[in-house]
């Protein structure tokens, strides 16, 4: 803040600095998951288990569940189990990490289609050479689950998996 | 109805990844009295305003209750696309055929600076499934890139190559926000940002904006001897999420554009067009919209960009502007691509004017890795 006293000053103002306002929107939401997005995530956290929804119209069952079909919209409105085991289907690595990242870097995106799905699951797993198009990943799951998608930890190559098992 | 409409007046901002002295506001008035006098009319002989801007980068809930004031809209019919500027140009095209209203401006405007383009892109996913993951356009676009560019083999220097393209067509351009040629060494060796994206060949992110005046066909004869007749339009939306699509090809834009040329009388896109403008923010994407706009045969973009044929002397030049890899307004970005066509087409393209260029495509697209695309047709 400045102050002046030369009120009465009346020669013209030279332009100020340019003048910066710094805000944030803050609005915070309870979104109900609704039915249908509801069971795939009361089914990760209490079962560890996935569930696709079958579509009453064209039968693809799509991975994560919607209550409508995306391409015939029709009502899905059943659910089968699904993988747990998936394939990579595309990765990306992101090697820096941001403001409330899921994990932290480096670690890659995948889309995952895990057995039984129509579709793929974009989901994580770690920055490791073998999660490559092709490779075969399996979930691992937090031990403590909330109900939502990042109950899933991360998709691993089956591989390590195994080994991580026989390790314990 | 009105039989053709036209787009009779253009503007865009020079691009630029600050523009300090203008508001989000101020960026898109300044465009609007431009348009106008580039065609001679006044704000008093426009009767509706439809602009485009994003409520999250002007961090304004329903943002137009405050721009259209900026706009000019003053006790006029107003409506604002949450969207690129394309679409808005297309709704404008849509009330002028109606025949309901005469002379339309459409305004897009975009100021990315004052909050990021990351924090835009992952605030538009949805949040059950996709925004726990951090998610952002980068790296939507890459787990794209890579679903095509394995599919079809492409070659990985495919990608740096439009981007040597775009950077040295940019170099003319005078709005352009990146005005430099790069090198293939360079763009190859430039960081992967996220693989197999490298850092070169993602366009910038830039503050900018455009407005375009459109009229039906009298109102438009009148102003122009040669205006820029827009002959065809087409819209189309993928699924949402990125595990639904089919993400080797960009079936939106393919659609979009069968739907532009089937109005506009477009048989042999690569023979009927003398130009196209892409919204391509990652190079690998000009590739995929080739094959999309039917300019080639699908799987083969990377072979038409090594014949020649989309450089500026080629016979069918992509991108003169240097695209979106030179300047990426967002939310302006497809209307930038419209006001170059319409520039294009009507002899008035100054130092990126194509020779005796006559039909002219522009496209948008919008959302994670080209949900939506938008096309236009115009044409002298």
């Amino acid at each position: 803040m400045k102050t002046s006293d030369a009120t009465h000053d009346r020669r013209p103002l030279e332009p100020p600095e340019l003048v910066y306002l710094k805000g944030e929107t803050r609005c915070h939401y309870t979104w109900s998951t609704g039915e249908v997005v509801g069971s795939f995530l009361g089914a990760l956290r209490d079962h560890a288990r996935i569930l696709g929804a079958v579509c009453s119209g064209c039968g693809r069952v799509a991975v994560p569940p919607l209550s409508y079909c995306e391409e015939c919209c029709s009502a899905m409105e059943d659910y089968r189990e699904v993988g747990p085991r998936g394939v990579v289907m595309s990765w990306t690595r992101v090697a820096a990490g941001f403001p409330d990242a899921p994990l932290p870097a480096p670690f890659r995106y995948v889309l995952v289609k895990l057995a039984g799905a129509d579709t793929s699951l974009l989901h994580l797993a770690p920055d490791d050479e073998r999660v490559v198009v092709g490779a075969t990943l399996h979930p691992e799951f937090r031990k403590v689950r909330r109900g939502a998608i990042t109950d899933i930890k991360w998709f691993v190559p089956d591989e390590s998996a195994e080994e991580r098992t026989r390790e314990q | 109805m009105a039989e053709d409409v036209a787009v009779v007046g253009w503007a865009q901002t020079v691009h630029s990844h600050e523009m300090a002295r203008r508001t989000d506001l101020g960026l898109a008035y300044s465009v609007v009295n431009a348009a106008l006098d580039s065609c001679g009319l006044s704000i008093g002989d426009i009767e509706v305003v439809i602009d485009a801007g994003s409520d999250f980068l002007d961090g304004r809930g329903i943002s137009n209750c405050v721009a259209a004031d900026a706009l000019g809209a003053h006790l006029k019919e107003e409506s604002k696309v949450a969207g690129d500027g394309l679409l808005a140009a297309i709704y404008a095209y849509m009330r002028l055929r109606t025949g309901m209203f005469s002379t339309a401006l459409v305004v897009a405007y975009g100021k990315s600076s004052q909050s990021g383009p990351s924090a835009q892109s992952r605030s538009m996913a949805e949040p059950f499934y996709t925004r726990p993951l951090g998610l952002d356009a980068l790296a939507a676009a890459a787990l794209q890139a890579r679903s095509y560019t394995r599919h079809y083999g492409v070659d990985g220097s495919a990608p740096a190559r439009v981007a040597v393209k775009n950077r040295a067509a940019g170099v003319e351009n005078p709005h352009a926000q990146l005005r430099t040629a790069v090198s293939l060494g360079e763009v190859l060796g430039s960081r992967e940002v996220a693989p197999p994206i490298r850092e070169l060949e993602a366009g910038p992110v830039s503050d900018g904006a455009c407005a375009l005046v459109m009229t039906e066909g009298s109102v438009a004869r009148a102003l122009r001897a040669r205006p820029a007749w827009l002959v065809g339009v087409g819209m189309c939306t993928d699924p949402y999420f990125l595990g639904s699509r089919d993400l080797q090809r960009c079936t939106p834009a393919a659609k979009a554009a069968r739907s532009a040329y089937r109005q506009a009388g477009v048989f042999d896109p690569g023979r009927d067009l003398d130009l196209v403008e892409l919204s391509e923010p990652y190079a690998y994407q000009e590739l995929m919209l080739c094959e999309a706009l039917g300019l080639c045969d699908e799987g083969e973009g990377a072979d038409l960009l090594a014949s020649g044929t989309t450089t500026r002397d080629g016979g069918l030049p992509v991108n003169v502007s240097g695209g979106v890899t030179c300047a990426n307004p967002l939310v302006a970005t497809g209307l930038v691509r419209l006001a170059e066509a319409a520039a294009q087409v009507t002899g008035r393209a100054g130092p990126l004017q194509v020779r005796d260029a006559k039909r002219a495509l522009a496209h948008s697209s919008g959302g994670l890795a080209m949900q939506t695309a938008a096309c236009a047709v115009v044409e002298r």
